[in-house]
């Protein structure tokens, strides 16, 4: 049983920190909180924005920091790891890992020593958790990678990585929503689109997910869109 | 109704009070900088709180009413004129047809909330009509406002100047009242009141006290996502990885060159910075009518002092809102 740390990062937004950890047992922790919230809301409840160890709680002036403190701390008591029931999404997504589009690939190969093949065999191999969605709009933070395929940041982030890349550094996968900088090494592209404002949910992803690679040829791809 | 945008001006912008219930897809609030002036601006013209405003930076904007309307301007870094003629900050006023509201320099304040009755017709995007340009969401086709847009109005018939705003010459109308400006920028020292962070005990000695002694200079990189400080630098005391959690507006982050940025409206959801600090919520408003270049300084207060601050702010609004009258 985690005894959960609880501190403010605003005067309406309260932080239970789990444990300061990448761990499924600690984010399935993280996600059953986030539903048990959802599910009995109290009065004056915004949001609440899951991480990796932790869940951060907003609230508005119908309520006051220690009611929902007092709240939380509850609701935590009760969440105990035999209340994980809730799973998430099975979600197959599909990638083309031609170097043309995972243009970081030979380099990552080389890194590794290891074939470009093989780089794509370990990536498919297992089912990956969504741990989180964040620092922009539909980014799923994804892991853990076998650790034959674990590579460093780039030194000097890339200026533009497209939209729909699909990335690995240290421990973690992940898949870049929009043309943004970036530090990850791309390792292939998936056709669908990560987030539409225009669509409910606007993220294709959500936390708690698991993710399954499935290998396209460059052919499926380009017929995808 | 409407009005056109003849000269943009620095990143001038269609905001809200937020998108809020979308963090979890790592969509940001976002919002006006100042929350406050954008909604004492709304109280003014009779408007919901959560209107859609035009957020000003500084000055140099300009655009032109195509018909008569009510509007308030709220906030600093800018003088108003038509013509020849100041228009006051905080007054309900009466615009005739074919005005063309410009912006000059002012040394105080930095953001200005164009505010007018009826509010604009912006399609909301995922629950707000707040522009955020990185991911192309809200205002007009998610981008800062440019040259030639019209800002169509919610209300369609024509208005008439009511007789109980003082009249001038130029047909202008401005209203007898005024609310207080609850958001008082100096170009001298800021301070701002803020509580000790989630990692606050994980820096060095020297950076403990530093945080809170002394002055930090606003850099010029500094944007609607966060105010880059120049000043000292900052250092754990032992160099560790954090696991990235949940920030938000307020919160003083530390990079790992030493630099502290303290998050603004558009701030990331999700961050892996140490947090030395976050500012109290009732003060961001006065930073974000903090302009790059000056100095501030952080006055440390407790969780329940910064709590009582925000309550105070909280009934100094509501009594604004009552003590407006609409003219009939």
């Amino acid at each position: 049983m985690i005894i959960p740390r609880f501190y403010n990062i605003h005067d309406q937004a309260i932080t239970i920190e789990f444990a300061a950890e990448i761990s499924d047992a600690t984010n399935m922790q993280v996600i059953a909180m986030q539903h048990a919230i959802e599910s009995s809301p109290i009065k004056g409840f915004v949001e609440a924005v899951p991480a990796y160890g932790s869940l951060t709680v907003y609230f508005n002036d119908q309520v006051s920091a220690g009611t929902v403190r007092d709240w939380l701390s509850d609701l935590s008591a009760q969440v105990s790891n035999t209340s994980l029931a809730t799973e998430g999404k099975q979600i197959s997504i599909p990638v083309c890992y031609d170097p043309s589009l995972g243009v970081d690939l030979p380099w990552v190969a080389e890194h590794l020593n290891l074939s470009m093949e093989a780089i794509i065999a370990l990536h498919t191999s297992i089912a990956y958790r969504v741990y989180m969605i964040g620092f922009i709009p539909g980014f799923p933070y994804m892991g853990t990678l076998p650790t034959a395929l674990e590579v460093p940041r780039k030194q000097t982030p890339s200026m533009k990585i497209p939209a729909g890349s699909v990335a690995i550094a240290g421990k973690q996968t992940g898949i870049y929503p929009a043309e943004v900088p970036g530090g990850w090494q791309v390792i292939g592209r998936t056709p669908l689109r990560m987030f539409d404002p225009s669509t409910s949910p606007c993220s294709f992803l959500n936390a708690g997910d698991i993710v399954q690679f499935k290998p396209i040829t460059l052919e499926a791809f380009n017929h995808y869109q | 109704m409407s009005i056109t945008i003849l000269k943009p001006g620095m990143m001038s912008s269609l905001q809200d009070l937020g998108r809020w219930g979308f963090q979890q897809f790592g969509v940001p609030i976002g919002g006006a900088m100042d929350k406050v002036s954008a909604t004492l601006a709304n109280m003014i013209c009779g408007n919901d709180e959560n209107e859609a405003v035009v957020e000003m930076t500084l000055h140099g904007t300009s655009f032109m009413f195509n018909e008569a309307a009510y509007c308030a301007i709220v906030g600093g870094g800018c003088k108003a004129f038509i013509g020849d003629e100041e228009l006051p900050f905080n007054r309900l006023l009466w615009i005739p047809a074919f005005s063309i509201i410009r912006t000059s320099a002012h040394a105080q304040g930095c953001r200005s909330y164009l505010a007018v009755s009826g509010g604009f017709n912006i399609k909301k995007n995922l629950g707000s009509a707040s522009t955020y340009t990185p991911s192309g969401i809200g205002g007009l086709d998610g981008r800062n406002l440019a040259t030639g847009d019209m800002l169509s109005f919610k209300r369609e018939q024509v208005l008439q100047a009511s007789s109980t705003l003082k009249m001038l010459p130029s047909g202008i109308g401005i209203s007898h009242w005024h609310t207080a400006n609850l958001v008082e920028a100096t170009p001298n020292v800021v301070m701002v009141h803020a509580i000790k962070g989630p990692e606050f005990d994980l820096f060095n000695s020297s950076s403990q006290e530093n945080i809170f002694t002394s002055e930090f200079t606003i850099s010029s990189q500094s944007n609607r996502m966060g105010y880059r400080l120049e000043g000292k630098k900052f250092a754990l005391e032992q160099q560790t990885e954090m696991v990235s959690t949940a920030v938000t507006t307020g919160i003083v982050q530390v990079t790992h060159e030493g630099d502290p940025i303290i998050l603004m409206a558009d701030a990331q959801t999700i961050g892996g910075y140490p947090r030395i600090a976050r500012i109290c919520a009732a003060d961001i408003p006065l930073l974000a009518q903090t302009r790059p270049g000056v100095n501030i300084r952080f006055k440390e207060i407790g969780e329940e002092e910064s709590s009582n601050r925000c309550k105070e702010l909280n009934s100094k609004m509501k009594r604004l809102k009552n003590g407006i009258s609409m003219p009939s």
